[in-house]
């Protein structure tokens, strides 16, 4: 008896954009730390991207056998077993399941808490932008070696954001909220790759306050004179 | 025809190795091992066969030979920690420790990448050694060895893209730039290389069971 496989009629998640090579590049772990951890945050978050991310993770363990092994110094593994600690005999090994029951209900996927040393969304330091608008850097104020930066951004329910184009790609994960581009309507764990050919000025929507993981490669371009000023300041 | 041709032919189809299941089984009493009775000799049988591996996966990707082994180093001391964790009906051990290794990669990257280096106690692993509930049950074992098989039939094409971006590490722009292939092209090749092996996949579970 075979017992039926579920196929859905799309195989594999389409991100906005058909940018389906991010998670190709997640797998295969050849993303910069930046977008690798707003990856991490995307696939806590999304079903289908965790799904898909996870049979190419699958295929990328396959494919280190295609690669030819390096043969371990000869004391390493001794060394490594000197290091190993043991617990007692009776001691129970907790496996935080508070964090488990939390997890979907908590607005900062456990990767991006991670990189904030624990801490969540409520306590952070946000840098105000414009009105309505406040960033917080993630990974650190400058660039990183790719030249990637990784921050979250606040946007206050109905607001405009003030129209930008990149130098590079912008990879923005919705946190909370929702806004819209184009027509399109952006929620929670959507993942959204703008690249550099595109001018854009999200609305937020009515209601709650729009929080965004977002990545970009190299510095916005803005359009009019307020934001640019600004941008000098605060350095996106 | 040969024997062994018309042996796949078989109504049943797909039958896994003896050798490959008792592979997947053998990590997984290990782990078992070393969760239950902190066996030190299971997690070095495990080191002896994973670690060359990901050892060779970390300097093919650039890293130095005494980076390389700290890093398999940390990831052999984390399977013993988090060896409890470790669910074989959802992952194979072989994607269990390539993630993290993956992991424990780009934190490396991201702490010696950049100017700024924060308190290093702050600057944690991203880590995702837990399966998420949504790839739950995705993998068996035994999928792997099928998934080696499934590559092998793919065309020379699908091949060469996959090999680029998960064993030459080359982004789909880089594949693009090497080849002389439009972009797009690029992305048809693989995406149709991964949908058809998810395919076949799916069809050869359907097979065993």
């Amino acid at each position: 008896m075979s017992a039926p496989i579920r196929i859905s009629q799309d195989l594999l998640f389409r991100t906005i954009n058909d940018r389906d090579d991010a998670i190709t590049d997640y797998a295969a772990g050849n993303l910069s730390p930046a977008r690798y951890a707003l990856m991490s945050c995307a696939v806590e978050l999304n079903p289908d991207l965790a799904e898909s991310a996870m049979f190419q993770t699958e295929l990328a363990a396959c494919l280190i056998n295609e690669i030819r092994p390096v043969p371990l110094s000869p004391l390493l593994i001794g060394e490594t077993l000197a290091k190993l600690s043991y617990r007692e005999a009776d001691e129970v090994q907790n496996v935080a399941a508070n964090d488990h029951v939390s997890r979907q209900t908590r607005v900062a996927p456990r990767p991006l808490r991670d990189l904030m040393g624990g801490t969540g969304l409520r306590d952070i330091q946000w840098k105000s932008l414009i009105p309505g608008m406040a960033i917080h850097d993630v990974l650190g104020n400058r660039r990183t070696e790719e030249g990637d930066r990784l921050y979250l951004l606040k946007a206050k329910g109905g607001m405009r954001m003030p129209e930008h184009s990149h130098n590079g790609e912008e990879w923005t994960l919705i946190l909370n909220g929702a806004y819209t581009v184009e027509g399109r309507t952006f929620r929670r764990g959507d993942l959204h790759i703008e690249d550099e050919t595109k001018t854009h000025s999200p609305t937020i929507e009515e209601g709650e306050d729009c929080i965004c993981l977002v990545m970009t490669e190299g510095p916005l371009v803005m359009k009019s004179w307020l934001p640019k000023l600004i941008q000098k300041v605060v350095g996106i | 025809m040969t024997t062994e041709q018309s042996q796949t032919k078989r109504p049943l189809g797909f039958t896994p190795s003896k050798k490959s299941l008792s592979a997947a089984k053998r990590d997984a009493l290990w782990l078992a091992a070393i969760a239950e009775k902190q066996d030190a000799k299971a997690l070095s049988d495990l080191f002896e066969i994973y670690g060359p591996k990901l050892k060779g996966w970390l300097m093919a990707r650039g890293v130095g030979n005494g980076t390389a082994e700290d890093i398999v180093q940390d990831v052999m001391i984390k399977v013993w920690t988090k060896a409890e964790m470790f669910d074989p009906a959802k992952a194979s051990f072989a994607t269990w420790v390539y993630r993290m290794t993956r992991n424990k990669w780009i934190d490396h990257k991201r702490k010696h990448g950049r100017m700024d280096v924060r308190d290093p106690e702050l600057m944690k692993v991203i880590a995702d050694d837990e399966v998420p509930s949504a790839e739950a049950n995705f993998m068996s074992q035994e999928s792997t060895d099928i998934l080696r098989a499934q590559i092998a039939l793919l065309t020379e094409a699908q091949q060469m893209a996959i090999r680029m971006a998960f064993i030459e590490f080359k982004t789909h722009k880089q594949i693009s730039a090497e080849t002389g292939l439009p972009l797009g092209t690029v992305k048809t090749r693989i995406r149709s290389a991964i949908q058809a092996l998810k395919v076949n996949m799916a069809r050869q579970r359907e097979k065993v069971l």
